[in-house]
Order: structure tokens, then C-alpha cells, then sequence
């Protein structure tokens, strides 16, 4: 288990320090070199993954496709997040009504294919890599209310909070000092996975031109671009694609080795009968 | 057993018309003028009115909603901007091949991830259970649409295996039924395999949990006590068990297969809703995308409800009811 | 018959270990009884389930244990399989989680019958039934049918019985079968447990933390505390002058009633 989360930890580390310095040098990754336009080459000691369709270096665009693919990440995880906690933790503690509510409205937004609710968006809305992070965080914030609930109505029922509630503890405070915080684990846990599932999503969404647009690189359009040359330059479309899924792998073996680590029951693997 | 399925259509009922309700706002927030989209443009604007006037457009928008719901029972679901079609039409028509693909593959998932998952638990923590822990972690973590393409790369372009898209070769149009659905398999494999590639990872790990918590089991060591073999003891009395959480998980994760299905249609032009939609993405076709959607959350409530239909089914608990003697 | 040396379990886990059982040593004679007494926790479960080699992979499990001249610790798991239920029979303290919630008690008992002998499934269907019957479930035919939770818990022990009996064990382990059962339901299953041991002439290893359920029935008694059996004799001799302070804190721990 400890050699997957060290192998994330030094990929992601190597990756998000790249992405960071790569603006300070002065590279260009938009830079056409024109002799070569239309023959891509192969890797090389001077293009390490070789060039594109226009003679573009591959290292140094998929250096800056990784600040896209993690901006992505973050903030459109970091939105779902929000809105998550918000509407879980409300509708846990108020309960009832509201949250019976709340719950099915979540089930009939559940029920639709987001990935394909993302792409209709993103039609009607201009293209853009704001866009994309913003809807990408406005849909997929479902699953961590659901979670966020099931925990605060968990807590509801723990004897703590009744002895809160005993001593005259405002409920207000109680939410926010004692509820609150317990739920942060299995957040911490979703937003690993949720990072890796919103990094997909923009892949596809460039890939099929609804996201980040030419001539900026993501790995996502960096596959677009490869579609032409499938046969002839097949590690166009091998680079971005391997990129891609050693940091969703990195963010799901951390999210796996994170809850191991912070949920306790589930280390418990054997139960002993006395 | 009726009254799971009754307590199921309480709630599908809702969700139903929440659905509809999002489509037809959809519809709403697309931009451009569905009137004009139709019409010549020499038409004059005093006639665009009246025609918007005659489709109900100048009612207030729960009034459209009611009118567009009715519409909406009796097949109508407004014409396609680029071909003219009826959309209803060109959806019912492309649903075989999605309905054959995603079918198959489900089957061929699940097929494979009850062995794979009773494997991983019952050896857990060896090698064999690292390894299949390692490739379903990458199956999770592989974008579909790219495996799609390196399938194609690898199993067309340089093997000449398989065919790289389509449904049918169109040459066996008079060919027997037999030699069709071959054909027709042939084409499937590569998109299948996609599919069954990204599908299976997530449910054997969920498999694998299951299977371990349900080997810790009282009954679990009372029939081995019994003396009953562990392949018995596996494939009888825990597999049962397992099939419970995962039938809930496999309904759970019915829009996320349905969703990334359609990229895989398009990559391999496999003549699905989803090939449809996609494309009505690019042609900005918003009656075929607000139908594709639609019909999408359709087949993901009716799964879901299979699945619970399904669970009651395996779960005496639930269909025999609580009577205790 | 049973000749246990030594009988040591520790549980390994990545940070912890667990010596549940100390070496312990005790015979038992054919149609004997042997109570086990002690505390939860004491190892009185783990070292009957390491009998039959039923614990789980972390245990290590060390010492011998002679069953009819032969050491079981060293037998492998297909021989294991032959002794389990045919010639020992286990019975567990929780009978609703000991049986499988998704198959019918019809299924189970068949299955088990199957296993042991070559009747086929007819036969088997109506051994159970006799069984059942014997247990003293109403309404057998109809009711063998049904899935464990429609049974009330002092009904599943019944089941649970019938089926260990169904396969003619030389030796019955019954771990605590009453300890989930309220007072009266108990008093029942002990006493069709009692019938049926004279009935099939079986050993049995009755374990308990009941002093008066063991006192009554046993030929002798073995009181275990951490892992160690600390006193061995018969009930007269622990109950009539215990040795140890321990014994003499679990029997004053028997509420007495006074009229």
C-alpha cells in the first residue's frame, strides 16, 4: 500500500512543481516551427516526446496541458465541494420534510448522464477553460452531499451530541463546532477521486473542442489533434494519454492509502470471534 | 414482492417528471430561435409571429411545459435542426445499438468482476489480489475514449484484428441472420472491451470489500464448519451475498456507464444514441440533445428500477417481508 | 477420543498481536461432557474454533490436538473437511448470523445432508423434515421452507441444532447456544440439547459462562481466565471448594435468590 501512495506522492509533487516553475522560463508552447509542420517526429534527444502536427515540442505542451489538467482539478472539485457540503449538511440537520425534499431532487439529478449533461452545457455556453471548471463543479457536487448527510445524520444520533444538547449548547454551534468537522474525512477522501474524475471529464471535453481551445494546450485537445495522425504519429496520442492516466491513478491510490489511513474501521479487516 | 414495486413507483413517478422538467429547460435556455431556425427567411416577421403565437410560444413557460409534456406522451418531440427528422424517430432508431452495446457489456461486466472480486477477497493481501487491486485501480484511472483509441491504434491499425467502427458490413444486407449477428459481434468487440475495461475496475473493487466483510460472517464459518468445500463456500453462499451491494452500486453507477458509453460510440461510429448526440453537439441540435438526454435518464430510472426489482428478488428479507414465528 | 497438549492461538496483525490462548491442555472420554466457564474474552471460543481449524488467517495456532489418534493441526484442509460436521459438530452462540439470510432453512439443511451421505435430494428433503420435527418445529413440512429471518432466534437455535445433528457428529461444541436467547426460550434448547445427547450418544464440549447451565450437566468443568484454563475438576469439586481466587469470584457472581 505505502509504495502506491509514495509513488503518487512523488509523481503529483514532480508534476505540480513542473506546471508551477514552467511559466518562469522563457518556452513558448505555441511556438510553430514551420519546416516541420505536417511531419510530425518522433522522440528525440531534442524533442524528448518528439513534435506535433506543427512542430510543436510535446514535452513542453503537455508541461503546460498539466497546469490545466490540475487548475481543472482543483477548482471545479473545490466548487462541487461547496455546494456539496452546503446541501448535505443542511439537509441532514434539518431533516424531515426538507431533507426528504432535497434527497429527491438529488436522485433525479443522479439519474442524468452528467457527462453528457456537461457536454450540452458547455455547447450553449462558450467555450473556455473557466467555463469547464465552473460546470464541471456545478454537476458533479451530488455525491458529496449525499456523503456529507450520511454523516451529520450519523453524528445526530451519537451520544455527544445529545450531551451538547443537554448542556444547552446552541444547535447552531453544535453543527459547526461537533458535526461539522467530523464529516471532513471522507470529504478529504472525495476530493481525491473527485479530482481524478473532474481531470476526465476535461479531457474529454477538449478532446471533443468544448473545452480548452487552440492554440492553448491541454491533454485533452493535444489528443484531438493527434486523431489525424493516429497511424502515422501514434506517440501524440500516446503521451497525453499515458499523462492523463498516471495522475488520475496518483489521485485514486492517494484517495485509497488517504482513507485507510483516516477511516480506522476499514483497517479492521479481520474480525476475530471471541 | 408488489409492494417493492409500488413503494419504487412512488418515487419514479417524481423523478420522471423532474427529468422532463430539466430537458424542457434545456430546450428553453438554448440559444437561437426554434421558429426561425425552420422557416425560409424571406418568411415575414409578421408571419413568424403568428406561427410562434400558433406553437404556444407567447404562453406563460408552465403553460409551454404542460403543452410540451403532452406533446411529449404522444411521441412528439419536435424536429431535428439539421435533418428536418422527427426526433423522436431518429432516437427510437438508434436505441437498438445502444440498448445491444450497453446490455452486453453490463453482462460481460458483471460475468467477469464476481469471480475477479470473490478471487481478490478470499486471497486478499497476495499477490494475485495486489495485482487485480493494481489493474482496477488503472482501469478507473484509464479516460475511456483514449483506451478506445489506443484499441483502434493497436487492434485495427497495426493488427488488422478488428474492424476499426461501424455496426454491419453493409455488403451482408440479404445475408443470413446468423451471419448478421456475427458480423454485428465482430464490430462490437473493441467498443465492448472499451467499456468492459473501465466498467469492471470500479465494481471489483466494491466486489472485493463486500466479499471480505462476508467471509468475516458467522454463517460464513458456520457452514465451513459444516464441512462444506470453499468453492462451495464461495461461489454458493457468498456470492449470493455479494450480489446484493453491488446490484446497489451497479444502479449507482448506471449514469456514469450509460454516460461514458455515448464517447465510446462516437470513437467507434458504433450507430448508438450516443454516436447521435455527440454529433448533435456539434451541430448545435439541441431537439436531438434535449431528446438524447432525456431518453438517457429514461433507460437509467428503468435500470434503476430493474435493480431494485432485482435486489428485492435476492433478498428474501425484503420480498418474503419481516413476519417472524 | 479428544486429547488437546499445548493448545496455543495468538493473533498477528500489522500492529498489534493477541495471545488469546495460553496452552492449554484438557481429554475428554467418549460420552463425556466437558463445560468451559469463563468471562468473555477468556479464549474459550477461539480455542474450540481452533479444534477445527476454523480461525481466521492471522491466527497462528500451535500445541496438538489428538481427535481419535490423529493430530488435527497438522491435517490439511481436505482432511479438515471430513471431520468437520461428520464427526464434530459446532454450535453458535448467534444462531440467526450462523445461518445464511439468503437461502432457505430447506436449502441449507439439504445441502448439508447431501455433503455427508449419498442421499439424494428427496431423502434429504425429508430426513430434514423428521429433524425439524424432532427439534420440535411445527408445522415442519410447510415451514422448511422459509428463510432463517422469519424464525424467531430460540426457533434458528433449534434449526442450527437439527442441522449439526443431521450429520451424526461423535462430538457436539456448543459455544454459548443459549446466550442470545431470553430465560425461558434457554431452559427449552437445554433441554432438548440434553435428550438429544443421550438420544445420539454424543461427547459434547458445552461452553458457557452460566456456572449453573455447566454445573448442571457437565462430568467436569475447566474455568478459563486469559487465555489459561486456571482450574480443572468436577462441578462438585470447583463449585463445592474452589482453589482458585478466581473461581471463587465467578461463583459469587451467581446471583442468589432468596425466599
Amino acid at each position: 500500500m505505502t509504495g502506491k501512495v509514495w509513488f503518487s506522492f512523488i509523481y503529483l509533487g514532480g508534476l505540480t512543481v513542473l506546471a508551477l516553475l514552467v511559466p518562469f522560463f522563457n518556452f513558448d508552447p505555441t511556438q510553430i516551427d514551420e519546416s516541420l509542420i505536417g511531419r510530425p517526429q518522433a522522440p528525440s534527444f531534442a524533442h524528448w516526446f518528439g513534435t506535433d502536427e506543427l512542430g510543436r515540442d510535446i514535452l513542453l505542451r503537455s508541461i503546460y496541458g498539466s497546469r490545466i489538467s490540475l487548475m481543472v482539478g482543483f477548482v471545479s472539485v473545490g466548487i462541487s465541494i461547496c455546494i456539496g457540503v452546503i446541501v448535505g449538511v443542511l439537509s441532514g440537520f434539518i431533516g424531515g420534510r426538507v431533507d426528504f425534499l432535497v434527497m429527491r431532487v438529488l436522485d433525479t439529478l443522479m439519474a442524468l448522464p452528467t457527462l453528457f449533461l456537461i457536454l450540452i452545457i458547455q455547447v450553449m455556453l462558450e467555450p473556455s477553460i473557466f467555463n469547464v471548471m465552473v460546470v464541471i463543479g456545478v454537476t458533479s457536487w451530488m455525491g458529496v452531499a449525499r456523503l456529507v448527510r450520511a454523516e451529520v445524520l450519523s453524528m445526530k444520533e451519537r451520544v455527544f451530541v445529545t450531551a451538547c444538547r443537554a448542556r444547552g449548547i446552541v444547535e447552531r454551534k453544535i453543527l459547526f463546532k461537533h458535526i461539522v468537522p467530523h464529516t471532513l474525512n471522507p470529504i478529504i477522501v472525495a476530493a481525491m477521486l473527485g479530482m481524478g474524475g473532474a481531470i476526465l471529464i476535461e479531457s474529454v471535453l477538449s478532446f471533443l473542442g468544448l473545452g480548452v481551445q487552440p492554440p492553448h494546450a491541454s491533454w485533452g485537445n493535444m489528443l484531438e489533434n493527434s486523431l489525424g495522425y493516429l497511424r502515422d504519429a501514434p506517440w501524440m496520442a500516446l503521451i497525453p494519454g499515458v499523462l492523463i492516466t498516471l495522475t488520475v491513478l496518483s489521485l485514486n491510490f492517494l484517495g485509497d492509502g488517504l482513507w485507510l489511513l483516516l477511516d480506522p474501521k476499514a483497517r479492521e479487516r479481520d474480525v476475530i470471534h471471541t | 414482492m408488489l409492494h417493492v414495486l409500488y413503494k419504487r413507483f412512488l418515487v419514479v413517478v417524481p423523478m420522471l417528471l423532474g427529468v422532463t422538467l430539466i430537458s424542457f429547460f434545456i430546450m428553453k435556455a438554448a440559444p437561437g430561435d426554434p421558429v426561425s431556425m425552420y422557416m425560409d427567411p424571406s418568411v415575414s416577421l409578421e408571419d413568424m409571429q403568428q406561427i410562434r403565437e400558433n406553437l404556444g410560444f407567447d404562453l406563460p413557460v408552465y403553460k409551454q411545459y404542460v403543452l410540451w409534456l403532452k406533446e411529449l406522451c404522444l411521441g412528439n418531440l419536435g424536429y431535428s435542426y439539421v435533418t428536418g427528422k422527427p426526433v423522436f424517430q431518429a432516437i427510437v432508431e438508434r436505441l437498438p445499438a445502444t440498448l445491444l452495446l450497453s446490455i452486453s457489456s453490463l453482462v460481460v461486466i458483471l460475468l467477469i468482476t464476481f469471480p475477479l472480486g470473490l478471487i481478490c477477497g478470499y486471497k486478499k493481501d497476495t499477490l494475485v489480489d495486489d495485482s487485480i487491486t493494481v489493474f482496477s485501480f488503472l482501469g478507473l484511472s484509464i479516460p475511456s475514449f483514449w483506451l478506445g483509441l489506443m484499441f483502434i491504434l493497436l487492434f485495427s491499425l497495426t493488427l488488422d484484428l478488428f474492424p476499426t467502427s461501424g455496426f454491419m458490413d453493409p455488403l451482408l444486407y440479404d445475408a443470413s441472420i446468423f451471419q448478421k449477428a456475427m458480423n454485428i459481434g465482430y464490430h462490437m468487440f473493441l467498443p465492448l472491451l472499451t467499456i468492459v475495461v473501465g466498467g469492471i475496475a470500479g465494481l471489483t473493487r466494491y466486489n472485493r470489500f463486500g466479499v471480505i466483510k462476508i467471509l468475516a460472517q458467522d454463517y460464513i464459518v458456520a457452514a465451513r464448519a459444516r464441512g462444506i468445500s470453499e468453492f462451495r463456500l464461495l461461489f454458493k453462499h457468498a456470492l449470493k451475498n455479494i450480489m446484493l451491494p453491488i446490484i446497489t452500486i451497479l444502479g449507482l453507477d448506471l449514469p456514469s456507464l450509460i454516460g461514458g458509453s455515448y464517447i465510446i460510440e462516437y470513437i467507434f461510429s458504433w450507430p448508438g444514441m450516443g454516436q447521435l448526440g455527440v454529433q448533435a453537439v456539434f451541430q448545435r441540435d439541441y431537439p436531438i440533445l434535449m431528446a438524447t438526454i432525456l431518453f438517457s435518464s429514461f433507460l437509467i430510472i428503468i435500470g434503476n428500477m430493474i435493480a431494485d426489482i432485482c435486489y428485492a428478488y435476492v433478498d428474501p428479507r425484503i420480498s418474503r417481508g419481516k413476519e417472524r414465528v | 477420543m479428544l486429547s488437546i497438549r499445548n493448545l496455543d492461538v495468538e493473533f498477528h496483525s500489522d500492529q498489534s498481536r493477541v495471545h488469546a490462548v495460553k496452552g492449554i491442555s484438557y481429554e475428554l472420554s467418549e460420552g463425556q461432557t466437558l463445560g468451559i466457564v469463563g468471562e468473555s474474552g477468556s479464549g474459550k471460543s477461539v480455542s474450540s474454533l481452533s479444534i477445527l481449524k476454523l480461525l481466521p488467517s492471522t491466527a497462528r495456532v500451535s500445541g496438538e490436538v489428538f481427535w481419535k489418534g490423529t493430530d488435527l493441526i497438522k491435517e490439511t484442509e481436505a482432511a479438515m473437511r471430513l471431520v468437520r460436521g461428520a464427526q464434530i459438530g459446532y454450535i453458535f452462540q448467534n444462531p440467526l448470523s450462523a445461518l445464511n439470510p439468503v437461502f432457505t432453512v430447506a436449502n441449507q439443511m439439504v445441502e448439508t445432508i447431501c455433503l455427508h451421505s449419498d442421499a439424494t435430494k428427496e431423502e434429504a428433503l425429508e430426513e430434514a423434515i423428521e429433524l425439524l420435527d424432532k427439534v420440535k418445529i411445527e408445522n415442519p413440512r410447510k415451514r422448511i421452507h422459509d428463510y432463517p429471518h422469519q424464525f424467531s432466534l430460540g426457533m434458528c437455535q433449534r434449526i442450527m441444532i437439527a442441522m449439526t445433528l443431521s450429520m451424526k457428529p461423535d462430538l457436539l461444541i456448543a459455544d454459548e447456544p443459549t446466550a442470545s436467547l431470553d430465560v425461558t426460550t434457554q431452559k427449552e434448547i437445554l433441554e432438548l440439547m440434553d435428550s438429544l445427547k443421550e438420544e445420539y450418544q454424543m461427547s459434547m464440549i458445552l461452553i458457557s459462562h452460566d456456572l449453573g447451565v455447566v454445573a448442571e450437566r457437565c462430568d467436569e468443568v475447566a474455568v478459563m481466565y486469559l487465555g489459561e484454563i486456571v482450574e480443572m475438576g468436577t462441578p462438585k469439586d470447583i463449585f463445592g471448594s474452589p482453589k482458585e481466587a478466581y473461581t471463587k469470584i465467578l461463583i459469587d457472581a451467581i446471583p442468589k435468590i432468596r425466599f
